[in-house]
């Protein structure tokens, strides 16, 4: 008797692990149209295309860049899609990851509910500057146009107030003391027709164009694992290649996603200033300007930042 | 009393110093990340910098100041309520409703509320800490001035006939047991408030709290520094329980007197 | 007229949704500088008559007066000490309970007068060590002493006292008595003393009163019924009082 339980105890723990695939890859990113080609690659399976196999994705949306980082940090995430400032502070505290491939450019721009409020000398101390969070992308473009127009990187580093670009945008229209956002599409585009002024432009904050969000993943991913590296960067090609060659069709299979209606979706990611491209453009202007102002400890070359394929 | 509290002291410190001792043996194992755990020299040094010649103590003493100034709000507030419901049946009969209504309610659920009223400030801030400590306070308040012995109020009355006499001098020192309690309660619930409300908020003005430190390590990924700041708001909040306490040996211990249960 | 004077009065609670009569009509009067003991059986309405002299409750029907003035309200002059230990306020020493109390009644004092005399009652009363003491820490007798003392020090024209030494032994209590005597024949002190203590009653009053069962009548006792034989039988035959006169 006690046998037979044994025997169908190992039965049942065999049948657990035959049902398992051997590895499954998890991908972290937020909520926007900066992420469509990831959005693309779960609608299509792509990444099941390619690592037909032994792979189980998980798609993790997460609130914000630090807690990707945090996951990522946990061993629970796999590849992860951010930009480059967050990225880089991660790297400068010693996380051991790198750019495997560029994934959007987004429009980027700063408003203001003032129209008292010209150019960056006109914001007061009083006035509050809502943006995601110290750190991200949004932060060190304002620092960047800082200093270019006021000599001061950190000027409004004592301003500002983390909230999500939603959250960020009803703050700004709600009038409160929050009376500039530092934002992206397609809250940049709903603010603008809501009557606010643009200010700044990410571009001209940055003074080049720069890739808005690159795809990230870990060194020891990239060593042990390189066929479900390569899988990755190969979906994220073909899904890149895909909306650019059928962007009514990306709009129309993104619209449920976003709660958009197709041609909306489709205006906001043809846009002017919006692209989806492997490219990586900026790690380097963005490294130097935070190692300049203290946003970093240390220098990182380029090829310590980007895998030997990005980088080509 | 003393060799019990010193008894206490000797208790926490002997713990902190065996938790200490395993944090930096996993350290010296080498099996952790420094960006997991950072080891405890090196927080101690991020602690004394950040101290010593950055903003933490500024932001320490921000957070004191804004909770002190919520926490005098609540207990003036909870007090006139209580007041008028002891006076009050009908009155009594709304705060009851009323504070059955909001207490159970987490001050950060109320947090998109408090946005669209309050803005993102240091009024939204100060709403957070009234609401969380008012409830407590007041229920406390209440439970105690109702459970006055009557022997002290007839006693009081054949003393002296002014009302704010007897407040002062009969019903408040009556409640001391219960409004310490409530206290105690009302500040858990204010200093948790406060450190969320500051990692959301962020500044107010050129200061943004313990909460709003901590966020800022996180956010730029400095570990040490998450710690230091983890350690000051649980070394803040415990050594204000322990002040409580104190008071508490100080009067109601001394007193012989309970909180009615 | 000087003195206490309680007049046809009656008073009944409400209990559990039902009227319940206390006391139908009762007279007593105590004049200035006297005595008067008050007996009767446990609920026979003792301690609601001892109330309403102190101005804690009010007559449904009949006149309470102090020194021919309706009794309004509680007044250090008409100072109760109740039966519950814990009397004093347990957040003040005992010595602090009785110079608040002389302080509060005559602002005028001043803090050292207030600590003599506090001072000396304690003294008189035993506890002459236990001023800086916090009432917890004394014990039930010592407790009861101290609100004794705390109530002589105000030197009130009317002391109403609710069997105030039942917690005290016997030396202890004859001590107390013999201090309340002094305390009356030198300050013309009135005094009710509700007991159930027949000697006591007897021992601090010539003609102690006696408040029949349901609240119906005091009798006062005259020189040939104050004596502990026929309070005894008054107690054990209730409702029959008057004929067994």
């Amino acid at each position: 008797m006690r046998k037979r339980i044994v025997a169908l105890c190992a039965l049942l723990l065999l049948a657990g692990c035959a049902g398992k695939k051997e590895r499954s890859i998890t991908i972290a990113q937020q909520y926007g149209t900066a992420y469509a080609p990831i959005a693309v690659m779960r609608e299509l399976d792509l990444l099941e295309q390619e690592l037909p196999d032994y792979i189980a994705v998980e798609w993790a949306q997460l609130a914000n860049t630090a807690a990707i980082r945090e996951s990522m940090l946990a061993g629970k995430t796999d590849f992860a899609c951010m930009a480059i400032p967050p990225f880089l502070i991660g790297r400068d505290a010693g996380m051991e990851w790198r750019i495997c491939s560029g994934v959007s450019r987004v429009p980027m721009g700063l408003t203001t509910s003032d129209p008292a409020v010209q150019s960056l000398a006109d914001i007061t101390p009083e006035m509050r500057i809502a943006l995601p969070q110290p750190g991200s992308i949004q932060h060190i473009l304002l620092a960047m146009a800082a200093r270019r127009e006021l000599g001061e990187a950190r000027r409004f580093d004592d301003q500002l107030v983390t909230l999500s670009h939603p959250d960020g945008m009803s703050a700004l229209l709600a009038g409160g003391e929050v009376s500039l956002h530092f934002t992206a599409s397609p809250y940049l585009q709903q603010e603008q027709q809501a009557g606010m002024t643009l200010l700044l432009d990410g571009e001209e904050a940055m003074g080049q164009p720069y890739t808005g969000i690159v795809a990230v993943a870990g060194e020891s991913l990239y060593r042990e694992n390189p066929k479900v590296y390569q899988g990755f960067l190969n979906a994220l090609e073909k899904s890149i290649r895909w909306i650019k060659d059928n962007p009514e069709e990306a709009a129309q299979l993104l619209a449920p996603l976003y709660g958009m209606e197709p041609d909306a979706l489709l205006l906001e990611m043809t846009a002017p200033g919006a692209a989806y491209t492997t490219e990586v453009a900026g790690v380097e202007a963005f490294g130097a300007f935070m190692l300049e102002e203290g946003y970093l400890k240390a220098e990182h070359p380029l090829n310590t930042l980007l895998f030997p394929e990005a980088a080509s | 009393m003393k060799k019990l509290l010193r008894y206490r002291v000797v208790q926490r410190l002997g713990w902190i110093c065996v938790l200490l001792l395993v944090w930096q043996g996993a350290v010296w194992s080498g099996r952790v990340s420094p960006l997991l755990l950072p080891a405890p020299r090196q927080v101690l040094e991020t602690f004394l910098d950040r101290l010593l010649y950055g903003e933490l103590a500024a932001q320490i003493g921000f957070s004191l100041a804004i909770i002190l100034r919520g926490t005098g709000i609540a207990l003036v507030a909870s007090l006139g309520i209580a007041l008028l419901s002891l006076y009050s049946k009908v009155f009594a009969s709304f705060a009851d409703t009323l504070c059955a209504l909001a207490h159970p309610l987490p001050a950060i659920a109320l947090l998109p509320l408090i946005i669209v009223w309050f803005g993102v400030g240091y009024p939204a801030v100060i709403a957070i800490i009234v609401h969380s400590t008012l409830w407590p306070l007041f229920l406390n308040l209440t439970a105690g001035l109702r459970a006055t012995p009557r022997v002290y109020v007839e006693c009081g009355k054949s003393l002296c006939s002014s009302p704010l006499w007897l407040l002062g001098h009969v019903y408040l020192p009556a409640s001391a047991s219960s409004f310490l309690a409530g206290m105690k309660i009302g500040w858990a619930r204010a200093w948790r408030a406060l450190i969320s409300a500051e990692m959301i908020f962020g500044a107010v003005a050129s200061s943004g709290g313990v909460g709003w430190f901590l966020f800022q390590n996180r956010v730029m990924m400095d570990t040490a520094g998450l710690f230091a700041g983890i350690f000051v708001v649980a070394l803040i909040g415990m050594l204000v329980e322990e002040l409580l306490r104190l008071a508490e040996q100080k009067t109601v211990v001394r007193w012989g007197v309970s909180a009615p249960q | 007229m000087q003195g206490l004077r309680l007049q046809n009065i009656h008073k009944s609670f409400e209990r559990e949704g039902s009227r319940h009569r206390v006391l139908e009509g009762v007279n007593l009067t105590a004049g200035e500088g006297e005595t008067v003991t008050l007996l009767g059986r446990s609920g026979s309405g003792k301690t609601t008559l001892l109330r309403i002299a102190a101005g804690y409750d009010f007559p449904d029907q009949g006149a309470a007066l102090w020194n021919g003035a309706p009794i309004e309200g509680p007044s250090p002059h008409r100072f109760v000490v109740f039966q519950s230990f814990d009397q004093l306020f347990p957040w003040r020493r005992v010595g602090s309970n009785i110079r608040f109390a002389l302080r509060t009644v005559n602002p005028k004092l001043s803090r050292q007068e207030a600590g003599e005399r506090a001072a000396y009652w304690l003294e008189q009363t035993g506890l002459a060590d236990c001023g800086d003491l916090w009432p917890s820490q004394l014990s039930g007798g010592m407790k009861q002493r101290a609100a004794l003392a705390r109530a002589f020090a105000l030197q009130p024209g009317l002391l109403l006292l609710d069997e105030p030494f039942a917690a005290l032994d016997c030396i202890q209590r004859r001590t107390m008595q013999e201090l309340l005597q002094e305390l009356c024949a030198r300050h013309h002190c009135t005094v009710l003393f509700v007991t159930h203590d027949i000697e006591e009653a007897l021992y601090l009053s010539p003609s102690p009163a006696f408040l029949t069962a349901g609240g119906r009548e005091i009798l006062r006792l005259n020189r040939d019924q104050a004596n502990q034989e026929s309070i005894r039988r008054l107690l054990s035959q209730p409702g029959d009082e008057e004929a067994m006169l």
